[in-house]
């Protein structure tokens, strides 16, 4: 063997953190857990920091200290392709059909063209690290094609929806949602109107590879007000290995009678640049509830990004540049535009919409009008001892016009001119050193800030403001053996200055707010079969803009909303403990139990006086602070009927009160049961290399615990709805690319049913059954190369 | 080679760079206040009462300043009605938060298939009002009434516009989205 050729390994890694995570696969089939083991062909030693790729669900870790990674849940008997990275220059690929929980052992040889390996197989139990951390792989993506960014998150157990009728979408995980989660498209945070209850993620599913919640140390790498989770959505790293070649997701809807369409290219030069541009149109109609259409619910929505990425000859350097923008007009609907509360109790003691005008494309007022424009350059330094520095800077755009229904009185009839108007921009930097210790302890260590401006026109609601953030970080990760640790800190300062301030009246025009968050896990694996996941930690969140200046109308809900100058930043203290059994390949068990303090916990506080206005008298609502216990707890369960049939269960619930009178907390969602029986089998050597069919049904109970003095109508009764879904994967025999269809039927009896997250439940239904289809289309396109003399 | 190289380099981060450009261009006004001036609110109601018999009208204010949100009422007058008497009536729109203040009313008559204003006494209070107008649909509008005033009692009056489109308006106050709820004071004595 060469051993002059002994030289420092580098491994590439783009834009991707090492989390160590408890994966809650949402997929329906039989799995087998696939860990890798990478060994050092010369010294016999396992080999840390090689890069291991799977492009299929868009999979791509580095093995640790002990060369060994937990590289994911797999569906069994499905073929599973992963490519090693070694050195920086070549790949080493394989393929393989696992059945059972795998490890598979790969020996690479250093020299730059003898590479070598060894396929062992043996079984492994659920090696299921810590932290709470779930996932979206790009197979449920790919099914979810027809549907929103929020759509596809509620897979995980633990996350549910909180909707404005059928089109708007947002997510909430274990009872927080809005100002309390934050969201990532690749490492920039999301800059835009998240506070409202009816603001959907600007952000489009397609060209997504990965959706990630993270909680607890890692998430404190990218927010620390984040007590809900953050939510990661990862874009595919640009390759620069492969040829011109792209991606065809088409798709279509019965509800709504709706469409999707999009399309990815991407192509590299010399293994040194490489390119990507994508573009996708969504657009739907009215939607339909089982005994009427919904009047204005269409949706249309395009997305597009184009980026470019160059490394240096020895890939220790990479520069990477993008260019996104998501666009997005959602009609609401037209008889949910109320304008005081005899309105709304008109409504509800109606039932039904008055307007029922039929199917149309149309998106009418009341709407939603929002652009948002994300940029960003990423610059990475990869250093010989396998330690990376980087460096981010956003730019991002939102743009939120919202049209009530009617036209402001006195405008020109021919200008469509928004009621309320709001543009944020907003800059942001990071700095972040992913690092180890003697390859024991990992982590990163960085800092970041945002500075921002928001200014607002029309309505009253919220002022121009101004606002920066800065912060710092670290989280660390130790493992030995069965035994594992992890830490994390983060401080941040936030300063807020209201242009609107009525000086005269000494209103304070800036405001300062500072606060360290912590965490610690820790995981403790006694035996093969059995593994306890504890964690502790607090979120400091300063007081978010809505909860600090609101004042005005909300008008779907009839309630006067005020916002309250004096609050204070808000401590959210929090455990929780899990425990992991997974006994034989047949059954996984889960519980995960959790614990929230809430100091200072913000809250919208329903007042005894109503409000006088020339609308009329509406209900007033103020934000206030008090200390609130939020606990719960997410359960599932996976049995394995035979080899290709499995049942899985998950049940979800959170419970909270006040701690001083003992009240609920508004706005929570009732506890969910969701149970479904799945076949899975895979094919070797044939055209149809997958099939999946399973049928679901998923409980909602009755939300019972809340205050009849907060609601304007009782919640909902339990509904329970059945969903199908078939899904079969064709394998291309020139290429290794898989086609992926999916027919899926959602609420399969057309059943009438009212969410209580829904905050359109009090004027109509829920929309009626919906059958979808989508395919997905990998495709290589050959060019022809022609060759001078 | 090395130059084709570099010219694609630059070509594409020009390329992203320009859309990232255009994408900002949109904000490069630096303005910090809120511009609340380009729609017009509804601030103040105006009630006209006339006497036919005695040729006297009085007029009486609910007033808004900033429209809904921000600060109280300013100002709500009292009712003060004669007995046994009929009073012809017209109602009035107006943006005071504009100089000069700006007439709804001229609005609401050009789309008065889309308008209805409504009178709802408070029980306990002698008092009926009868809607004189109609729009094109033979329908009542409810900018001009008729106030007859019963025996002597004390309560309030609401007057309420609503804005009643997409062909929902059937000549009740039901349908539609409210634009104007306010409650005068009424004594008659």
């Amino acid at each position: 063997m060469e051993t002059e050729n002994k030289t420092h390994m580098r491994i590439l890694i783009i834009v991707l953190w090492l989390f160590l995570g408890l994966t809650l696969n949402a997929q329906n089939c039989p799995k087998a857990s696939i860990t890798i083991l990478v060994i050092d062909e010369d010294t016999k030693l396992p080999l840390p920091f090689a890069r291991i790729t799977n492009t299929d669900k868009g999979i791509i870790k580095k093995t640790d200290a002990n060369g060994r990674v937990l590289f994911g849940e797999f569906c069994a008997n499905s073929a599973v392709d992963i490519i090693a990275t070694h050195f920086g220059c070549d790949t080493f690929r394989l393929t393989f059909n696992a059945t059972n929980d795998t490890l598979i052992s790969i020996v690479l040889a250093h020299h730059t063209h003898e590479l070598a390996s060894t396929l062992i197989t043996e079984t492994e139990p659920h090696n299921a690290d810590m932290l709470q951390k779930s996932v979206i792989d790009r197979r449920e993506i790919q099914k979810k094609s027809n549907g929103s960014f929020s759509e596809a998150l509620d897979e995980i157990a633990g996350v549910s929806l909180m909707r404005t009728g059928g089109t708007i979408q947002k997510p909430v995980i274990r009872g927080f949602h809005s100002n309390r989660i934050a969201l990532f498209s690749n490492l920039i945070r999301l800059e835009s109107q998240s506070w409202g209850q009816d603001h959907a993620p600007e952000m489009g599913l397609f060209g997504y590879q990965q959706l990630t919640v993270v909680k607890g140390t890692g998430a404190l790498m990218y927010a620390a007000d984040a007590a809900g989770g953050v939510v990661i959505a990862e874009k595919e790293n640009l390759n620069f290995e492969q040829k011109l070649n792209g991606n065809l997701v088409m798709g279509a809807n019965s509800n709504g009678r709706g469409g999707v369409v999009g399309l990815q290219l991407e192509n590299s030069y010399k293994n040194q640049l490489a390119f990507r541009a994508n573009a996708s149109v969504r657009r739907q109609g009215n939607l339909k509830s089982p005994n009427y259409y919904l009047n204005n619910t269409g949706l249309s929505e395009k997305t597009y990004e184009l980026g470019v990425a160059y490394q240096n000859k020895n890939k220790t350097f990479f520069v990477e540049l993008l260019n996104t923008g998501y666009f997005s007009d959602f009609g609401v609907l037209s008889s949910a535009h109320i304008g005081n509360l005899t309105d709304l109790n008109n409504a509800i003691a109606r039932g039904e919409p008055l307007e029922q005008n039929g199917f149309s494309y149309d998106i009418e007022r009341p709407k939603q009008d929002i652009a948002h424009y994300l940029n960003s350059i990423t610059l990475k330094k990869l250093f010989e001892n396998h330690t990376d520095l980087s460096f981010t800077f956003g730019y991002q755009y939102n743009e939120r016009l919202e049209f009530d229904k009617h036209r402001p009185r006195g405008s020109d009839r021919s200008v469509e001119i928004a009621e309320f108007q709001m543009r944020l921009t907003s800059y942001q930097a990071q700095l972040n050193y992913h690092h180890h210790i003697k390859e024991k302890i990992i982590g990163n260590i960085g800092i970041s800030s945002t500075i921002q401006n928001n200014r607002t026109s029309g309505r009253l609601f919220l002022p121009t403001y101004e606002r920066e953030v800065y912060s710092a970080y670290i989280t660390e990760t130790y493992q030995k053996q069965n035994f594992q640790i992890e830490y994390g800190s983060r401080y941040d300062w936030y300063s807020l200055r209201d242009f609107e301030a009525d000086l005269e009246k000494g209103e304070q025009q800036n405001f300062n707010f500072g606060g360290l968050s912590n965490n610690l896990s820790l995981s403790y694996k006694p035996y093969s079969w059995f593994k306890i996941l504890n964690t502790y930690g607090n979120s400091v969140r300063q007081p978010g803009v809505n909860e600090l200046f609101s004042n005005g109308v909300h008008h779907g809900v009839a309630a006067y909303e005020q916002g309250n100058r004096d609050l204070k930043t808000e401590n959210i203290y929090q455990t929780s403990l899990g425990f992991y059994y997974h006994p034989e390949n047949r059954l996984s068990v889960g519980a995960e139990l959790y614990y929230q303090y809430g100091k200072n916990f913000i809250y919208l506080e329903p007042q005894d006086e109503p409000i006088l206005t020339i609308r009329g008298a509406f209900p007033a609502f103020e934000y206030n602070q008090a200390d609130a216990r939020i606990y719960g707890t997410d359960l599932f369960a996976d049995f394995r009927v035979s080899k290709y049939v499995g049942i899985k269960s998950s049940y979800e619930m959170v419970r909270t009160r006040l701690v001083s009178n003992q009240r609920f907390l508004p706005f929570i969602p009732a506890d969910g049961w969701n149970n479904s029986l799945y076949f899975n089998k895979g094919f070797v050597d044939k055209k149809i290399s997958n099939l999946r069919v399973s049928v679901s049904a998923d409980y909602r109970f009755q939300q019972t615990r809340t205050l009849m003095d907060d609601e304007v109508a009782p919640p909902p009764p339990a509904y329970l709805l059945l969903n199908s879904e078939v899904g079969i994967t064709i394998k291309n025999k020139k290429s290794k690319n898989e086609i992926q269809i999916n027919l899926l039927i959602n609420n399969l009896l057309n059943s009438e049913y009212r969410d209580y997250m829904d905050r359109l439940r009090y004027f109509a239904a829920a929309p009626g059954r919906n059958i979808l289809l989508n395919v997905n289309i990998p495709f290589e396109i050959a060019l022809q190369k022609t060759v001078k003399n | 080679m090395k130059l084709k190289f570099k010219t694609l380099f630059l070509a594409t981060t020009l390329a992203v760079a320009f859309g990232s450009l255009s994408s900002c261009s949109k904000d490069d006004d630096d303005d910090h206040d809120h511009d609340h001036n380009e729609q017009e609110l509804i601030t103040t109601v105006e009630l006209t009462l006339v006497d036919t018999a005695f040729n006297v009208s009085e007029t009486y204010v609910w007033k808004d300043e900033d429209g809904e949100g921000g600060n109280a009422p300013s100002r709500i007058d009292t009712l003060k009605l004669p007995a046994n008497r009929n009073l012809v009536g017209s109602v009035k729109f107006y943006d005071d938060s504009k100089t000069p203040r700006e007439d709804i009313t001229e609005e609401i008559i050009e789309e008065a298939n889309e308008h209805f204003v409504g009178y709802t006494p408070s029980g306990g209070l002698n008092l009926s009002v009868d809607v004189t107008d109609r729009d094109g649909n033979n329908l009542p509008i409810g900018l001009a009434n008729v106030f007859r005033p019963g025996s002597e009692s004390a309560g309030s009056i609401k007057i309420t516009l609503k804005h009643q489109t997409d062909g929902v308006k059937d000549g009740t106050i039901t349908p539609g989205e409210t634009d104007v709820e306010v409650d005068f004071p009424v004594e008659i004595r």
